[in-house]
């Protein structure tokens, strides 16, 4: 029998059918766990998470508009529930920087692939030279553009677009290495 | 990482959560419809007993007459029916019956997701027997 999609999941659901939510929960659960692992960097945290996020969900299940993403929902939730669980503990980290998020784009599902490789780009980004390190902490976790930047920093324009391209490719390269 | 665990503590509370809702459910229901049903029950028989009271059902006999007389008289009796009835009780007893119609409805509407609801749990509490015997 051809897997049933998200949707037919959570229409069968909503129609009382019990056992399509455990096969949204076995779908979901290590994608979401990796997701909020990876903020978290705490397992029993994490799956106490993933537990709320999918008993959230159930709860409201009659609510979800089947006609959206189910992927970039459930993340949405989690990523609220994780972000309540941080505040819970008085976590002195910025939660924008923790979730890598300065501006959190719709796809949360990709986001969070996306996230797999941050931690490196963290370490790699900390090899740098401070010039090239801030100029891509304000160009990517700031969100501000080149001009922006320049002005922050009192550099021409060029010179701003040049200092981020060279630690990019720096980046690259220590990240390239790293893998090897 | 292993996370059959996990599946299954997520369903443990999912379980529970709907099987509590699930008597909720019935629960409300089955207080909602007796509740208005024996509202309705009381105030009919008060109304009946008022009737009888004033001998008000005697002039529902004329239904049993000719033709030729009901045609006659019907509305003045219909309308003098009216005046003996009680009114505020009448309107009691209305309100509960449309309250109890429109509530056995919702509930026949909603009847086959609970079923649904109801054969899943039993699905899982099956499960976690055997889980627990084979323990």
């Amino acid at each position: 029998m051809a897997e049933r999609t998200d949707k037919e999941l959570i229409v069968a659901i909503q129609k009382g059918d019990i056992e399509s939510f455990e096969n949204l929960v076995t779908r979901y659960q290590n994608k979401l766990l990796i997701f909020i692992y990876g903020v978290t960097h705490d397992k029993s945290l994490a799956e106490e998470i993933v537990q709320d996020t999918f008993f959230n969900i159930y709860k409201t299940i009659s609510r979800v508009d089947v006609e959206r993403k189910f992927s970039s929902y459930i993340y949405k939730v989690a990523k609220n529930i994780a972000i309540s669980y941080l505040r819970k503990q008085k976590n002195d980290l910025s939660l924008n920087e923790t979730f890598g998020l300065a501006a959190v784009s719709d796809d949360l599902y990709e986001d969070a692939v996306k996230k797999e490789n941050q931690e490196k780009v963290w370490k790699a980004l900390n090899l740098l030279e401070e010039k090239y390190r801030e100029v891509i902490k304000l160009y990517y976790f700031k969100d501000l553009s080149y001009k922006e930047v320049a002005r922050a920093l009192s550099l021409p324009l060029n010179t701003v677009k040049i200092r981020l391209k060279r630690a990019k490719d720096a980046l690259r390269r220590i990240i390239n290495y790293e893998k090897q | 990482m292993k996370n059959s665990k996990l599946t299954q503590k997520i369903m443990k509370k999912v379980v529970t959560f709907e099987k509590k809702r699930v008597i909720i459910w019935i629960l409300r229901a089955i207080v909602l419809v007796f509740g208005f049903g024996l509202i309705g029950l009381i105030v009919l028989g008060f109304v009946s007993q008022e009737l009888a009271r004033t001998g008000s059902f005697e002039l529902l006999t004329l239904f049993g007459e000719d033709k030729e007389v009901i045609a006659e008289f019907w509305q003045e009796t219909v309308l003098t029916f009216w005046e003996e009835l009680p009114k505020r009780e009448v309107f009691i007893l209305i309100f509960s019956l449309i309250i109890t119609i429109i509530i056995i409805i919702l509930a026949k509407k909603r009847w086959p997701i609970i079923k649904r609801k109801i054969n899943g749990l039993e699905k899982y509490k099956k499960s976690l027997n055997n889980k627990n015997n084979e323990k």
